[in-house]
């Protein structure tokens, strides 16, 4: 039996034998969601994001890694089908600890993407914002660093740059989308968050009048990043917005904590975000050297090193490639520059 | 490492090529030899094997029998089994690590003595709380007897240690006797003493002359009464439970006298010495005679019928000769010689039989598809990973009747001409799998199954695979991949088994029971196992009746007869004057039948329709002393920690599920939590990747259903059942005669306890152990 004749939506269609409902769907235009499948990998039916039903058991399949069989019906539209993707999403997002937008940017009146002006600072490029000059700074309220030991002086670094010599156009928070919070801090977890941050303290009182481009790019480096870095291309926030999931439905007091684990200078790690998919696993046993491992079960499964190696060893290899195929925040391209200078050294106990 | 651990692993590893196939019993017999896995011993297995450094720590970190720290010298086992928990194995568990001082997240005492572990079932329900030490089984074991018990076996152990203890009578020759004593030797009857008492006996035989033979027996299913003893005389069969060593004499003399004119005057000086010297009648305490009848079948409880555990209390678990000679082996003869593989899949299919394992899918139709497979090599597999907790069945019917299923697995194997078999057996049932072991190798000595066949038949070659843990494994597709040596996620079906199984063979996987049931279908004809039970259930269903019961254990029962039989004509009803509230059936894939339905019949359709299942068959009587929600939570708790995280429904969902079940149990429920349970429980049945997924919301919808008020209650802040510890008390009414025990043995010292005067609970350091009213003498500690 090499061809399967199957309903897809009421239309008689043909797989190939070895053919997922999702490829004969995909050949026959249906659209159907995905967040753990990739073309290049092996199904691994995690994510539970494309499911389809199958009339005849009632049962939700994920389409990804499911043949068809011979007669079978299945309807990959309809009301029980999207309300089940959209609490396969939902459930994804309670357990999912991380910010789309960062704290700083959602409070802020004219809607400025901070991370990422602030990012061009700690590149050397001076920033003059002039909506900020008026502006009482509810950004540095909610800056999450209050937590730890201050703010970031962010309305200093909005301003520091000179007339005429920071004229490029800010970038801005895209408004309506989906954005996923974190809420409240456990215990250990800011201090998860500040991992390549610059340890250094808050500016004095009355540093801040105008920075020197040599203090912006110190005091912009104190930015945590809480914002996301895959946010324009996270698939689990595409497929929020389809879906108009709830993220509050599903979540609760247990989820996985936020960790920053080291993953080498070219990428960051974000468990708190992982959906289990595997495919960084699949990724790199097929590299050469030592690959990652899934550790552990049940809501404490997550990608690890294998006994003597580190992740930042096996990932450092396929830094580009893992973090395109990672399909949401958890392994993205580090772009901050490490915290290595002198200027960053943590707070001196002499100084207090 | 010290060079001789060294050594004992490089023999082991040079035994078998180290492949996938052979990864977890290799970790698996080096952690047998250093009492854990480390780093050392793995670099070994790395440098004799090309398994990756991720497949190891994968297996390391998914199958909880593997222990990378080291263990302390004895290991102490919880089983946290259904009937274990239910009778406050959680408490006992608690007040062990108390005991014995371990630090909170330690598992280890600080000298290194004791490890404690909470482990799935041990398969003594009967007996819970059960708690096992290295090889001795402890029954019944409240918190409160915990100090006692542990005394006991350092006794044991000095004993051990200056080599007092009595060595075991080893099997020999006896003399022809007339009277047999048939002793079961399962698990539960040597947690309950048998060894012990099979010494003795034997003992006396020797030493009194008796005209007598001690045969080890297959299991009568009687836990309750467990050491159970059969004694056949002149054509009659008296059945004796709960016998004790010190009983053993005057039960022996009631049937039998000293076979010479020495033994006769022993026994009557050193009972004219016991009379004199303890001034008390010879006689000790009668033992309990329980039935007698002239047929062997006549001292089962009536209403059971037995096909899969024919012969129990018997047959030797390990006599070939007896097996074949009460008719085994003629249905593989049969199959063999006579019958075409259809011919015999429609006895099968006429016979009407459905898998034993839990869905009850078609038997007939498996080993057609199995037989329909492109021609090749093909696999049998018996399912023997039974890890529900509050099951027994397949421990019972491994450890007494393994050639029964060995004869089932060989029909099935000449039936779709598979040449390769498989046990996969829970390394918890150590029993089990060392009577397997001796079983196959029996089989093979007489060219039966693999050996060498004496007419060169095609060779039927069976293993057994211990399995290291992980409930999830009884997943058909799972435990495939526990056997070629990775994490048992579940495969996505289709494929089926039967198209592409272990190794991408096409294979035939069925439960424990199930084979055990086709001998005598084919040996008899399907007739007589279609004329039992309901339209769509035929035959017998063996099930493990445990919980609030009088007269629990192992029973076999045809299909069609009610929950209601089973449990007050065969289990004997309530043992403390409760009401019944609730059937758990079917463990955590199952659900409660409330008393209400409890005529339901045992049918797969019909217990489906009730919210259970026929799951492997474990059923937990509960009364109204027992909380429904309590045990929804359990179950739930159950899946989670089992859930191997693959899906997004069942990773996040039964946390979540668990959540609302917490906070209902603790007093934070509020009543749309029991929509949001509706919700999780719809969407993880419908949408979770593996039948563990798909059934773990089973528990808490099937007590929403029926027990919703009970639900309601405790969101009220009352919990009905006075057990759910967040929203009970304990407090000492004037009953109290002060006598200073509860506080001297309260763990949490929040008992004041002045000598002579009423005593006092704080209840803000009070945990709610249970320990104070389990050793109050007066009953003076109540629960409100």
């Amino acid at each position: 039996m090499s061809q399967i004749v199957f309903q897809l939506d009421g239309a008689q269609v043909t797989a190939q034998a070895g053919e997922s409902i999702l490829v004969v769907a995909r050949r026959e235009g249906v659209e159907i969601p995905t967040l753990c499948h990739h073309d290049d990998h092996s199904p691994a039916g995690a994510c539970l994001v494309c499911l389809v039903l199958d009339r005849d058991s009632g049962r939700m399949l994920p389409s990804c890694a499911t043949p068809p069989m011979e007669g079978q019906r299945i309807e990959t539209t309809g009301p029980a089908v999207l309300a089940a993707r959209r609490r396969s999403v939902e459930l994804l997002l309670g357990d999912h600890a991380g910010d789309c937008e960062a704290p700083c940017s959602r409070v802020c009146p004219e809607g400025l993407d901070i991370p990422r002006a602030i990012q061009s600072i700690q590149a050397g490029a001076p920033v003059l914002s002039q909506p900020c000059l008026d502006c009482a700074a509810p950004c540095e309220r909610a800056c999450r660093r209050r937590l730890h030991d201050g703010p970031v002086a962010i309305r200093p670094l909005m301003l520091h740059g000179r007339p005429g010599e920071a004229e490029a156009e800010l970038p801005r928070v895209r408004k309506g989308r989906f954005d996923s919070r974190i809420g409240a801090l456990r215990e250990g977890e800011i201090e998860a968050m500040l991992r390549g941050a610059s340890p250094a303290p808050p500016m004095a009182r009355g540093q801040e009048g105008r920075l020197d481009p040599h203090d912006a790019t110190r005091e912009a480096r104190r930015c945590m990043r809480c914002d996301c870095r895959e946010k324009d291309a996270c698939r689990l926030r595409a497929a929020a917005d389809d879906s108009a999931a709830d993220p509050r439905r599903f979540g609760g007091p247990i989820r996985t904590p936020i960790t920053r684990p080291d993953a080498g200078a070219r990428l960051a790690y974000e468990p708190a975000k992982c959906i289990r998919c595997g495919l960084c696993v699949q990724l790199t046993a097929t590299a050469e050297g030592p690959g990652l491992a899934l550790l552990g079960r049940g809501l404490e499964l997550a990608i690890g090193a294998p006994l003597d190696t580190t992740l930042a060893a096996i990932l450092d290899p396929v830094a580009e490639a893992c973090a395109a195929l990672c399909p949401t925040g958890a392994i993205t391209r580090e772009d901050r520059r490490a915290p290595d200078t002198m200027d960053d050294r943590p707070p001196d106990p002499s100084d207090r | 490492m010290n060079p001789h651990d060294r050594r004992a692993i490089e023999r082991i590893l040079a035994e078998e090529e180290v492949g996938s196939a052979s990864l977890i019993p290799t970790l698996l017999a080096i952690q047998e030899q250093l009492g854990h896995l480390p780093p050392e011993a793995l670099r070994l297995v790395r440098a004799h094997s090309d398994v990756s450094d991720a497949r190891l720590a994968e297996l390391l970190s998914f199958y909880p029998r593997f222990r990378t720290r080291p263990a302390g010298r004895h290991r102490v086992q919880v089983c946290t089994g259904t009937a274990c928990y239910v009778q406050g194995a959680a408490d006992t568990l608690a007040e062990l690590r108390h005991q014995l001082g371990i630090a909170e997240g330690e598992d280890t005492d600080p000298r290194g003595m004791f490890t404690v572990e909470a482990v799935a079932c041990l398969g003594c329900c009967m007996l819970a709380p059960v708690v096992r030490i290295d090889e001795r089984t402890y029954g019944q074991l409240s918190a409160a007897r915990v100090p006692e018990v542990l005394d006991d076996f350092q006794a044991t152990v000095k004993r051990r240690a200056t080599g007092a203890t009595a060595k075991r009578e080893g099997r020999r020759a006896e003399s022809p006797a007339s009277a047999e004593l048939r002793l079961c030797v399962c698990t539960s009857c040597s947690s309950a003493g048998a060894d012990a008492l099979d010494a003795e006996l034997r003992r006396l035989i020797r030493t009194l002359a008796l005209p007598a033979t001690v045969r080890n027996v297959g299991c009568t299913g009687l836990s309750t009464e467990a050491p159970v003893v059969d004694l056949v005389h002149r054509g009659r069969s008296v059945r004796y439970g709960r016998l004790t060593p010190q009983q053993a004499k005057s039960m022996l003399l009631a049937h039998l006298s000293p076979g010479s004119a020495g033994a006769r005057a022993t026994v009557l000086v050193s009972g004219m010495l016991e009379r004199a010297l303890s001034g008390e009648p010879a006689t000790p305490p009668s033992a309990r005679r329980l039935a007698e009848g002239s047929d062997p079948r006549d001292l089962d409880r009536p209403g059971q019928l037995r096909m899969s555990t024919r012969h129990a209390g018997q047959l030797d678990p390990l006599d070939l000769d007896a097996y074949i000679a009460s008719g085994g082996f003629q249905a593989l003869q049969r199959a063999t010689d006579r019958s075409s593989a259809s011919e015999i899949i429609e006895l099968i299919a006429r016979a009407g039989l459905r898998g034993r394992g839990g869905a009850g899918y078609d038997t007939a139709t498996k080993w057609r598809n199995a037989l329909a497979a492109p021609p090749g090599p093909r696999v049998v597999i018996c399912n023997g990973d039974e890890g529900e907790p509050g099951a027994f069945m397949d421990r019972m019917i491994l450890e007494s009747f393994p050639f029964r299923v060995l004869e089932g697995m060989a029909i099935a194997a000449v039936t779709i001409g598979a040449d390769e078999g498989h046990i996969y057996v829970r390394g918890e049932y150590r029993q089990a799998i060392e009577r397997l072991r001796r079983a196959v190798a029996l089989c093979a000595e007489r060219g039966l199954i693999g050996g060498h066949p004496p007419d060169g038949a095609p060779r039927f070659e069976v293993r057994i695979f211990e399995g290291a843990g992980a409930f999830v494994c009884g997943e058909e597709t799972a435990m495939l991949e526990a056997m070629e040596g990775r994490r048992g996620t579940p495969r996505i079906r289709p494929p089926y088994p039967t198209e592409r199984g272990l190794r991408g063979l096409p294979t035939l996987v069925n439960n424990v029971e199930t084979f055990a049931l086709v001998p005598g279908i084919i040996a008899e004809g399907p007739q007589g196992f279609a004329a039992l039970g309901t339209a769509a259930s035929k035959g017998t269903k063996t099930f493990a009746l445990a919980g609030r019961i009088a007269r629990g254990g192992l029973v076999e029962v045809p299909m069609g007869i009610t929950l209601r039989q089973v449990v007050e004509e065969i289990g004997g009803g309530n043992p403390r004057d409760r009401t019944l509230t609730a059937i758990q059936v079917g463990g955590p894939s199952g659900g409660c039948v409330p008393a209400s339905m409890v005529d339901t019949p045992v049918d797969f359709e019909a217990l489906q329709a009730a919210g259970a299942i026929m799951g492997s068959g474990g059923m937990i009587v509960l009364d109204d002393g027992d909380c429904v929600v309590d045990l929804a939570r359990y179950y739930t708790a159950f899946a989670r920690q089992e859930s191997c995280g693959r899906c997004s429904a069942c990773r996040i969902g039964t946390v979540r599920m668990l959540e609302i079940l917490d906070d209902i149990c603790e007093g934070r429920g509020r009543e749309e939590q029991l929509q949001q349970l509706e919700d999780l429980g719809a969407h993880l049945a419908s949408a979770s990747r593996c039948g563990l997924g798909r059934t773990a919301p089973n528990s808490a919808l099937s007590t929403l259903r029926h027990f919703r008020e009970s639900y309601l209650a405790h969101i009220a802040g009352r919990c009905p059942a006075g057990r759910c510890k967040g929203l009970i008390r304990y407090r000492i009414s004037e009953r109290c005669i002060g006598c200073t025990r509860c506080a001297q043995r309260c763990p949490a010292q929040a008992i004041e306890g002045r000598p002579h005067h009423a005593h006092r609970i704080d209840e803000d350091a009070c945990t709610r152990c249970d320990i104070c009213r389990q050793a109050c003498p007066a009953e003076a500690v109540e629960v409100s």
